[in-house]
């Protein structure tokens, strides 16, 4: 049990994809706009990143070796259309508002990167939770860095207003993107280096 | 497994089946909610933009936009217009424009933008000058360009290329707004205000023009014929004279015209100085032109050419009328 | 910290009384003619912001290096001084003191501070917070109070960028552009670089003063002459004169103060040479077409950033080294 937790914390801490690992940064700084879009696309890519572990964790001992990475970029590809289809489906304002960032989930090194330095070397138990606690991880980051730039930018959090007027304009843009992640590395890299 | 060719055709084919019916299954299955909340996000930009109604049309194409009539008890509530603007600040603006049947500008939704956040992007946000300048306005009564290139439209600040996007979507929903509900009246003239009251409008085949006999009773009450002049500021004045037995003038409706918005249009208009001055006058006394020429019309302010047009026109029309009332 | 007091440098050692203090000095001292004409036209305020600038660029240094970086204090360089003086120069009169702030803290914060302080920053921290504040709050950034009274306006850049846009030929835009007013300082724009005049005497100062060389700022107005002049000899009506393009806008307040920033230009000559161009070149470009109507703080910049590697292939020989053929 304890080295299961490992496994999940590992992911959200650890080697939290954002902050640590500096991985999927395209639409980190690109999506990032809003919480609730940061969120979005945090959750659309930890149900890709948590059922394509559990499938290729499942295929790893049919997968002839030398065509691995084909066969988990169909199988990843393929739930990203589902991902797609279910949001254009019941969250239209959201998908529309993340546009090609849905589709191009597909070639976040994130998900690429698991399958093949976890999910095609463990168990299916294991990939599941390790799909978990990086897409959480990812999401996390996301909507924190998602929320610091409403806030700054649009004077609201989630779409709730905390002052009239605008905020610093500069935040919704892409160079605040840079700021703000650059600025939470430094702060979650302090955070986590103490506990250490 | 090994990697032989043969184990990596089959385990790659069988990967790619399995995946590809398991996405046509999910396709399937969402197939219906994704066309449901597409519709159901245009409905609800159309019901923003106009005043509530019953029903509406499908998308019909017009003029470049997309058009949809909204409609109760079969009677136009209005148009909503989808148009769309190449020009904004960073790609397209896509915007519903409401019309009520009188062409008044109900209400604006912008659809789509890619604006500058902050900037042009607050043509979006509830109750911007950008909107507002727009709201509650008779479409052919303003200039829909931004108050800096000397329109009525209020820009937002520091947003002017946005602000003229903006506009210049508006004024295309208005140029398709106009040739469907041209379309419309040319059908559905109403018969009413320009004769005489009859029971009977019956289609006189003339080889001279097109020539309605009102009967009421088995008597002939009343006429009402189409003259048209190709002398218009942009060509083509089509209108339809009502006229008594006795040669009098009862109304004028105008059934084709693309005079200047705001000047010559003003001739669509149920009472402006053009009608006032024909109206109920014995044809046979007016002399048909404009005042400051010789003759007895009152011109449409700054629409000197239309005027001349519309005369010509009504004066066809009382040509042919001599020729039917025998 | 203590032995930073033994520099070991190769030979020669030459003793001198240069010192980043005496240096920052003389660049205040440089400024100051600009301040003056910037309080003739706009009254006190400028003074206000100056000083706000001023006050919040060294608390925030002092706060950062006593807590954050917790070494000793920096503040006796000057440099906090300089760069609230010259942020504040690059502000628009009528800015909000909040603003101020918020720039001060990009600027010294961000700008500086977080690549260790003063030396190791690779862009110029006032700009830094120039343009953080153009990009977070376009409007306040570009609505200055006018020359004469009290009524916002625009640049005489931004006016001429929207005209000629708009079609306007350059003959016109022309008739209401005063070149000769416009290098005294009567024109709206940021409050340090209206007076091309005074401006020019704090160059003749620092040159006199040998605190910078010639080549940045004449590189740099050089190239931009030669490319506005191109362009004008082409299409003379399409594009504004290179003497408007010197005169208007933060050209020479950027060249002189801006660019020559020690610490992020380059060390050599002809590397000064290189960067001066590419700034020259890169203003021109966004001057003339980019989104913006000025384009200097933008230019510097980004060849700030490119310093680095200018340095690095066009190094400094090495005292009494001999030329070596390969």
């Amino acid at each position: 049990m304890g080295k299961n937790l490992k496994i999940f914390t590992d992911g959200v801490l650890k080697n939290n994809p954002i902050f640590v690992l500096v991985l999927g940064m395209c639409p980190t700084l690109a999506t990032t706009t809003s919480a609730i879009n940061g969120m979005g696309m945090g959750i659309a890519t930890l149900f890709v990143l948590v059922m394509s572990n559990i499938v290729i964790s499942l295929l790893k001992n049919v997968i002839p070796d030398k065509v691995r990475i084909p066969a988990y970029i169909v199988v990843i590809s393929s739930f990203v259309t589902v991902v797609q289809l279910l949001m254009q489906a019941y969250v239209q304002d959201l998908y529309n508002t993340l546009g090609v960032f849905i589709p191009l989930i597909v070639v976040n090194c994130i998900i690429l990167g698991r399958a093949e330095a976890f999910a095609s070397k463990n168990s299916v138990g294991a990939s599941a939770l390790d799909g978990l606690g990086i897409g959480l991880g990812f999401t996390l980051s996301l909507t924190i860095i998602g929320m610091v730039r409403e806030i700054l930018g649009s004077g609201s959090v989630f779409g709730m207003d905390l002052w009239q007027g605008d905020g610093a304009l500069i935040f919704i843009l892409s160079p605040g993107a840079f700021f703000v992640l650059g600025y939470l590395m430094i702060v979650f890299r302090k955070l986590t280096a103490k506990k250490n | 497994m090994k990697s032989s060719l043969k184990n990596m055709v089959l385990m790659l084919c069988i990967i790619a089946l399995v995946c590809s019916a398991a996405v046509a299954g999910v396709y399937q299955l969402t197939k219906e909610p994704i066309a449901a909340a597409q519709s159901q996000k245009v409905v609800d930009a159309i019901r923003k933009v106009l005043p509530a109604f019953e029903d509406c049309s499908e998308r019909m194409e017009v003029a470049g936009c997309g058009l949809y009539e909204a409609t109760t008890d079969g009677k136009i509530v209005g148009y909503a217009v989808e148009a769309t603007s190449p020009n904004g600040f960073s790609g397209n603006v896509t915007i519903m424009v409401g019309f009520t049947a009188d062409g008044t500008i109900y209400n604006v939704e912008v659809l789509s933008q890619a604006e500058t956040p902050g900037l042009g992007a607050n043509m979006a946000s509830e109750g911007n000058v950008l909107v507002a300048s727009f709201v509650g306005k008779v479409a052919g009564e303003m200039n829909m360009t931004v108050k800096k290139d000397g329109g009525d439209v209020d820009a937002l600040t520091a947003a002017t290329i946005s602000s003229r996007a903006f506009s210049e979507a508006v004024s295309f929903a208005y140029a398709a707004f106009l040739e469907v509900s041209e379309e419309n009246s040319k059908g559905g003239v109403d018969f009413a205000s320009l004769l005489p009251a009859h029971d009977t409008l019956e289609n006189v085949e003339s080889a001279d023009g097109v020539v309605y006999r009102a009967i009421l009773e088995g008597q002939t009450v009343g006429y009402a014929i189409e003259g048209s002049s190709m002398k218009g500021f942009n060509g083509l004045v089509k209108v339809l004279v009502g006229f008594d037995v006795d040669g009098s003038i009862i109304n004028i409706a105008v059934l084709e015209q693309n005079e200047t918005p705001g000047l010559g249009t003003k001739m669509c208009d149920a009472d402006n100085a053009l009608i006032a001055s024909l109206k109920g006058k014995k044809a046979s006394a007016t002399r048909f032109a404009l005042k400051n020429e010789g003759g007895d019309v009152d011109a449409l302010t700054s629409a000197t050419v239309s005027s001349r047009a519309y005369v010509e026109a009504v004066e066809a029309a009382y040509q042919l009328f001599k020729k039917v009332n025998l | 910290m203590e032995t930073q007091k033994l520099v070991v440098s190769p030979a020669p050692h030459v003793h001198g009384s240069n010192d980043t203090r005496r240096m920052m000095g003389d660049v205040l001292i440089a400024l100051m003619p600009a301040l003056v004409v910037s309080v003739l036209v706009y009254g006190l305020q400028p003074l206000v912001v100056t000083a706000f600038s001023v006050a919040c660029c060294v608390l925030v240094e002092w706060f950062v290096q006593r807590f954050m970086l917790k070494g000793p204090s920096t503040l006796g360089d000057m440099s906090a001084i300089v760069t609230g003086v010259l942020l504040a120069f690059n502000l628009p009169a009528n800015i909000p003191l909040g603003l101020v702030a918020i720039a001060a803290v990009v600027s010294i914060g961000i700008g500086k501070m977080t690549y260790g302080g003063l030396g190791k920053n690779p862009f110029n921290p006032a700009l830094v917070g120039r343009v953080f504040l153009l990009i977070a709050f376009p409007v306040a950034m570009t609505t200055f109070p006018e020359a004469a009274g009290a009524v916002t306006g625009a640049t005489p850049l931004a006016m001429a960028k929207e005209a000629l846009k708009a079609g306007v030929p350059v003959s016109e835009v022309m008739q209401n552009v005063d070149l000769g007013a416009m290098s005294l300082g009567m024109k709206s724009g940021s409050m340090g670089e209206i007076s091309v005049v005074a401006l020019l005497i704090g160059f003749a100062w620092l040159l006199f003063r040998k605190v910078i060389s010639w080549h940045i700022p004449v590189c740099i107005l050089g190239t931009m002459a030669l490319f506005s002049t191109i362009t004008y000899v082409i299409a003379p009506e399409e594009f504004m004169s290179p003497l408007f393009h010197l005169l208007s806008g933060g050209a020479v307040l950027g060249a002189v103060f801006m660019a020559t920033d020690y610490v992020t230009s380059p060390m050599t000559k002809k590397g000064m040479v290189i960067y001066a161009v590419g700034i020259g070149i890169i203003t021109m470009l966004i001057r003339l077409w980019g989104p913006y109507p000025e384009g200097m703080s933008f230019a510097i910049l980004i060849m700030n950033s490119v310093v680095p590697l200018i340095d690095k292939y066009v190094r400094p020989r090495r005292f009494g080294a001999v030329r070596t053929k390969k």
